[in-house]
C-alpha cells in the first residue's frame, strides 16, 4: 500500500466572478521513503496540489489518503494530530517563520501540540537534537530569524518540519529563494533526512535540475492537469507528451552553446 | 578600444554602523557585438556594478573610484543631463519586473511618445504610432494596436517583458544592459525572451551586459563572462573558457553546484 494516495483532486477558484480551473482530477501515489517531484509552470496547479495533501486547501472533489486513512474524513482533532506524520517545508523561509519568536520556540511548537507528555527540558533537548540535524549549533534556539540567513532559515523550516519524525514531507520549492551554493547545501541536508528517517516527499519545483537531480519519479502538471507522469529517467530521456518537451527545451544546461 | 571599458570601479554604502565596500576594483570590457555576462550570487556586488556605471545608484551607496568609459566619455562623474541623454540612446536598460518600470496608469501608446519625447524625437501622433508598431512587431508582438491602446496590467509578465525590450530598442540604442532581465518569468517565457534578445542584438551588431545569477542564462546566451564575488571579480573569459575550465576556485564551487543530468543525490 503506497503512504500516499491521492485520487480525483478538483480544486477551483473563484477569482473576482471568474471561475479557474486550478487543479482537475490529479491522481498519484508516493511509497514510503520516494520522491515525487511534481513540476511545472507558475499556475500550473502544482502549489495548490501539495496544500490539499495536506488539507490546508479542501479539495472540491477527491480524496487523499495518508497511510490507509483518508484525510477528509479525520475530524478537526484527529486531522490536528495526523499533522504529525505529514508536515510542509515552504518556499519563502523567513515569510513562514515567526520574527517575534526565538527559532527554538518556533521549532518547538509542534512538540507541544503533538507529543504533550514530553516536559520543557526534553523538549529543549529534541530541539537541539534537531538543529544538529539540520547542520546548525544548539544555541541557534535562541536566536530569531532575523539574525539568520536565508539557508539557515531554511534549515529552521526544515527542522520544524522534522522535529515530528514525519513520514511525509511536502517541499513547495525549498531552493527557489534561495543562492545556488546554498541550494546545494539544502538538498544535501534534504537527502540526508531523507535517507536517515526514510522520509516521503512531494517535491515541488519549477527547476527541471533540480528535480532530475532528486526524484524517483516525476509528474509534470500544465494547466491544472498532470501531462505526464513517469520515472525521472523516462521523463528526462524520452517525454512523450509535447508539453514536456517543450519545458525540457527551455531548461538552460549549463554546458555552454557552441557558436 | 572597446565600447564600454570599466577600470577599477569602486562603490561603496555608508551604513549608520558600518561602511560596505559592495563594489571593489571591478574592471572588464564590452566590445561592439559582444554578449557580457556578469554572474554572482545575491551580494555579489553585480547590480551595484552596472548601476554604478549608468549613474543609477542611490544613497546611501556611492562610486568612490574608477572610470567607466563609454565611447571614450568616462560615465562617471558625468553630469547627470549628459547621462540622461545617453542612457535610452545610447545604453538601453531592460529591468527585472517589467510592471515596476511601466507606469500602470498611462497607455502603452502615451509611454512610447513619453520615451521619444524625452530624448528630443517627439513627432506626431502618427509618427509615434507607426515607430511604436514597427517596434512591437519586431519584439514579436502581433496585436501591436492593442498593446498599444492598452495598459500594462492587462499584459502577461512575458509580454510586459517584450513592451519594456521594445522600449529600450526604438531609440535603437549600441548598449543594452539587461538585470536579471528573465528571473521573473516562466522557463518557457525565459527561453523565448532570451531567443529575442539575442536576435534583436546580432541583427545590428548591438552589445549585450546582462547581470544575472543564473548560470544557464550566461552559458546559452553570452560570449564572455564576469564571475563576482563579494564585491570583487574573481574570473573573467570566454564562456567557453571559464565554463569547461574554471580557474578560480569559486568559480569551480558556483558550477558544480548545479546538479549535472544523470547525476542523483
Amino acid at each position: 500500500m503506497p503512504l500516499v494516495e491521492a485520487t480525483g483532486l478538483s480544486k477551483t477558484f473563484n477569482v473576482s466572478g471568474r471561475e479557474v480551473h486550478a487543479v482537475s482530477d490529479v491522481s498519484f501515489t508516493i511509497g514510503r521513503g520516494e520522491t515525487l517531484a511534481l513540476v511545472g509552470e507558475s499556475g500550473s496547479g502544482k502549489s495548490t496540489t501539495g496544500r490539499m495533501c495536506l488539507h490546508l486547501l479542501e479539495p472540491d472533489s477527491g480524496t487523499v489518503a495518508v497511510d490507509g486513512r483518508h484525510v477528509s474524513d479525520l475530524s478537526g482533532a484527529e486531522l490536528r494530530a495526523a499533522r504529525r506524520n505529514m508536515t510542509m517545508v515552504f518556499q519563502e523561509p523567513y515569510q513562514s517563520l515567526n520574527p517575534k519568536m526565538r527559532v527554538g520556540s518556533t521549532i518547538e511548537e509542534p512538540l507541544i501540540l503533538h507529543e504533550p507528555d514530553l516536559d520543557a527540558a526534553e523538549r529543549r533537548e529534541r530541539v537541539e537534537d534537531i538543529l544538529e540535524r539540520v547542520g546548525l549549533p544548539r544555541e541557534y534556539r535562541l536566536r530569531f530569524p532575523g539574525e539568520l540567513s536565508g539557508g539557515q532559515q531554511q534549515r529552521i523550516g526544515i527542522a520544524r518540519a522534522a522535529i515530528t519524525n514525519p513520514a511525509f514531507i511536502v517541499l513547495d520549492e525549498p531552493t527557489s529563494s534561495l543562492d545556488l551554493s546554498v541550494q546545494a547545501q539544502i538538498l544535501r541536508l534534504l537527502r540526508k533526512l531523507h535517507s536517515d528517517l526514510d522520509l516521503a516527499y512531494l517535491f515541488i519545483s519549477h527547476d527541471l535540475h533540480t528535480v532530475r537531480f532528486v526524484s524517483d519519479r516525476i509528474a509534470v502538471m500544465h494547466q491544472g492537469r498532470i501531462v505526464e507522469h513517469g520515472t525521472t529517467e523516462s521523463v528526462f530521456t524520452d517525454p512523450e507528451e509535447m508539453y514536456t518537451k517543450t519545458l525540457l527545451g527551455a531548461a538552460l544546461g549549463i554546458t555552454p552553446r557552441p557558436r | 578600444m572597446s565600447l564600454l571599458e570599466v577600470r577599477d570601479l569602486r562603490a561603496q554604502f555608508d551604513l549608520h554602523t558600518e561602511t560596505v565596500e559592495a563594489v571593489r576594483s571591478v574592471s572588464f570590457d564590452v566590445a561592439a557585438g559582444d554578449s557580457v555576462g556578469i554572474v554572482g550570487e545575491t551580494g555579489s556586488g553585480k547590480s551595484v556594478t552596472v548601476r554604478s556605471i549608468l549613474g543609477l545608484l542611490r544613497a546611501p551607496g556611492r562610486v568612490t573610484g574608477g572610470t567607466a568609459r563609454f565611447n571614450g566619455d568616462d560615465l562617471i562623474g558625468m553630469k547627470p543631463k549628459a547621462l540622461r541623454r545617453l542612457r535610452g540612446t545610447e545604453i538601453g536598460l531592460i529591468p527585472q519586473n517589467p510592471f515596476g518600470s511601466l507606469n500602470p496608469i498611462l497607455t502603452i501608446e502615451k509611454q512610447f511618445r513619453n520615451v521619444l519625447g524625452a530624448h528630443g524625437q517627439a513627432a506626431s501622433r502618427e509618427t509615434v504610432h507607426g515607430r511604436a508598431v514597427a517596434v512591437l512587431e519586431s519584439v514579436g508582438i502581433s496585436q501591436a494596436e492593442r498593446v498599444l491602446a492598452g495598459h500594462a496590467h492587462q499584459l502577461s509578465g512575458g509580454m510586459a517583458q517584450r513592451v519594456a525590450i521594445a522600449m529600450a530598442f526604438i531609440l535603437e540604442p549600441r548598449l543594452i544592459v539587461a538585470d536579471e532581465p528573465t528571473t521573473a518569468l516562466d522557463v518557457t517565457v525565459q527561453k523565448q525572451i532570451l531567443d529575442l534578445l539575442a536576435d534583436l542584438i546580432a541583427a545590428d551588431q548591438r552589445s549585450l551586459l546582462i547581470v544575472t545569477h543564473d548560470l544557464g542564462v550566461v552559458a546559452n546566451y553570452c560570449e564572455k563572462v564576469v564571475v563576482m564575488y563579494k564585491g570583487e571579480v574573481v574570473e573573467t573569459g570566454l564562456v567557453r573558457d571559464v565554463f569547461v575550465n574554471p580557474s578560480a576556485d569559486y568559480t569551480r564551487s558556483l558550477l558544480d553546484s548545479v546538479p549535472k543530468p544523470g547525476e542523483r543525490w
